[in-house]
């Protein structure tokens, strides 16, 4: 395995686990200030949204502060779906590099599933893949963009960023 | 039991409760869908879902399965989903093109007009031959388009789709005519199952009352959003419905249909501010008005919301259980609007209306919690009684502007005597009345 491989395995890794513990702060700072977080919608059973600006995704969020907006609603105790808040485990698994670390960036994608345990909804089991676009800012990589695909296409009862 | 047992009004004292039970009783849930889903007029799709000839739509009429599709002669028919042999349902997809609906169950083959135009095997096997004509598709009895919101009814004996829709005509012509060239649908949709029982969606659509509680996280995170100086392309979000600081209201239309209205703090923002100039050379400025300075939420009875608020949405459901809906939410645009335009609406609606979105689980979560309250049987009635006393019989001068002779107007939409007809309604229909 490369040296680039681990470190974006290991920055994966670290994201889903931040979510778990709720350490929202900590989470929103693997960003970067321009990043897209993109959940598209499945335009029929079988085919995924491609075009985000002109379609209805579930989630299409280009920048930080929507990304902290959304983390106020989960983390506020007002939000009536999440309070109590559900608790999440994520897994993520089959990390692959899809590109170089040219320009620094790198492709990277993998999959995901996540065990959600929610007061109302009782246990939720959620899955897909992820597409990373990673950017090197000095030191280390930061998430540049994330396309996150949910495989429910009929989704049972709501989603929220920490449960995907 | 009876169904008008499971309302109890006066005009002296004011009082109107609704049992519980009309939200968890498996009898009533099945008589409804008999004698509202399977009897009267229920929405099915917009027409620009079926655009081309060929194109298809599938979903549900009660229990029924039913398809719309684009005929050759550019009409809009719709069909029991079924194969006349057997019965398998003939659509894919819930939307698709197909000049010619092949069975995949044993190749009987079905053109846009429902009529059976292949069978395999034709000559060889049955006992006194097929005739292919005696085994058409089931029409749906009426299909009605009013200004392309389809509409279909397995009841023939039922009355015209515009004298059902009545005073609501007027209220959806200030959606259909935000673009000469007339709505689309736009790519993308979402489908969720809520916990709750039909009425429970319905009755929370045009809930103003829990604006202020329940989306006052969402105020709140919008405004965290822009402090924080959203680069997203965004405009502003009307705040001013979430605080309660604008002039609101409510409409009681009649044949179970209602509505809410909020004006907008910030009309400007709103995506169909830039056809302003357009919009004063065809209509009157109190009409305009309505299109571009007050929000709606409006109910047409029983399974569809048409919302105008930051964005525009068509959201249509369908009962499964009776804690069990399922709903289909669209974005619904005039054709031709700009790019800005379209995409500040597409941005406003995933903000909102979608299951993903910051502020529809909320509305998830407290209908569910009613649902689940609803099993309290020891507490039997719901109290739907704000505004009885203010409200005031027929309409008042904003309705009359646009000619909506509505049943009964209340200058708050935290008011609930907009349920009262509904519910009225909803009981003759229970009770076998056709309208």
């Amino acid at each position: 395995m490369s040296k680039l491989c681990d470190e974006v395995r290991d920055l994966l890794y670290l994201e889903a686990d931040l979510l778990d513990r709720q350490r929202w702060d900590d989470w929103l700072a693997l960003y970067t200030d321009d990043c897209v977080y993109w959940v598209p919608s499945w335009l029929s059973e079988d085919e995924l949204g491609d075009d985000p600006e002109m379609q209805v995704n579930m989630i299409y969020i280009v920048g930080k502060p929507g990304l902290a907006a959304r983390l106020h609603r989960i983390s506020s105790g007002q939000a009536y779906a999440e309070m109590p808040l559900s608790q999440t485990s994520h897994l993520v698994n089959t990390v692959r590099l899809l590109s170089d670390d040219q320009d620094d960036v790198v492709s990277a994608s993998a999959k995901w599933m996540t065990l959600s345990v929610d007061a109302r909804m009782g246990k939720q089991i959620r899955g897909g893949w992820y597409e990373y676009q990673l950017r090197r800012a000095g030191e280390g990589l930061s998430i540049a963009a994330k396309k996150i695909v949910l495989l429910e296409d009929v989704i049972d009862g709501a989603v929220d960023i920490h449960q995907i | 039991m009876s169904t008008r047992q499971l309302i109890m009004e006066s005009a002296d004292p004011a009082l109107f409760r609704v049992d519980r039970r009309i939200y968890t009783d498996p009898d009533v849930f099945e008589r409804e869908l008999k004698q509202i889903f399977e009897r009267g007029w229920v929405y099915l799709c917009h027409e620009s879902q079926v655009e081309a000839h060929g194109d298809y739509y599938a979903t549900f009429m009660g229990r029924q399965p039913v398809f719309v599709i684009r005929q050759s002669d550019g009409g809009i028919g719709a069909f029991i989903n079924a194969c006349s042999h057997r019965g398998a349902v003939l659509t894919p997809r819930r939307r698709g093109r197909a000049r010619t609906l092949v069975c995949r169950f044993h190749g009987w083959c079905y053109n846009t007009e429902g009529d059976c135009v292949r069978v395999k095997d034709e000559a060889e096997g049955w006992p006194d031959g097929l005739e292919k004509e005696n085994y058409g598709l089931t029409p749906v009895a009426r299909v009605g388009n009013y200004r392309g919101f389809i509409f279909g009814c397995l009841n023939g004996e039922v009355e015209d789709l515009e004298d059902n829709l009545g005073s609501a005509r007027p209220f959806i012509d200030l959606l259909c005519d935000q673009s000469p060239d007339g709505l689309e649908v736009v790519p993308g949709q979402q489908t969720y199952i809520i916990r709750g029982n039909w009425k429970m969606q319905a009755e929370n659509g045009v809930d103003g009352y829990h604006v202020s509680t329940v989306h006052r996280v969402f105020g709140q995170a919008m405004g965290k959003r822009e402090a924080l100086g959203d680069n997203a392309g965004k405009r502003p979000t009307e705040a001013g419905r979430i605080k309660g600081s604008v002039p609101t209201g409510c409409y009681d239309i009649g044949h179970g249909h209602n509505m809410i209205w909020a004006g907008r703090a910030s009309p400007k923002v709103a995506p169909l501010f830039e056809a302003e100039a357009d919009l004063l050379q065809r209509f009157s400025q109190e009409k305009v008005d309505w299109m571009l300075r007050r929000g709606r939420n409006l109910y047409l009875f029983p399974n569809v919301q048409l919302m105008d608020q930051s964005s525009t949405q068509i959201r249509v459901f369908r009962p499964i259980a009776p804690d069990r809906t399922e709903i289909r939410v669209y974005c619904i645009a005039p054709k031709g609007e700009s790019r800005t335009a379209r995409m500040a609406r597409l941005r406003k609606f995933e903000d909102f209306f979608m299951v993903t979105g910051m502020a529809t689980p909320d509305d998830l979560a407290a209908l569910e919690d009613c649902q689940i309250g609803a099993h309290g049987s020891q507490a039997r009635w719901s109290d739907m009684e704000r505004g009885m006393t203010t409200m005031t019989q027929g309409p008042d001068k904003l309705a009359k502007e646009i000619e909506a002779d509505v049943h009964s107007s209340a200058e708050r939409w935290d008011h609930e005597t907009l349920y009262h007809g509904y519910f009225r309604h909803w009981a003759a229909r229970m009770e076998g009345q056709v309208e």
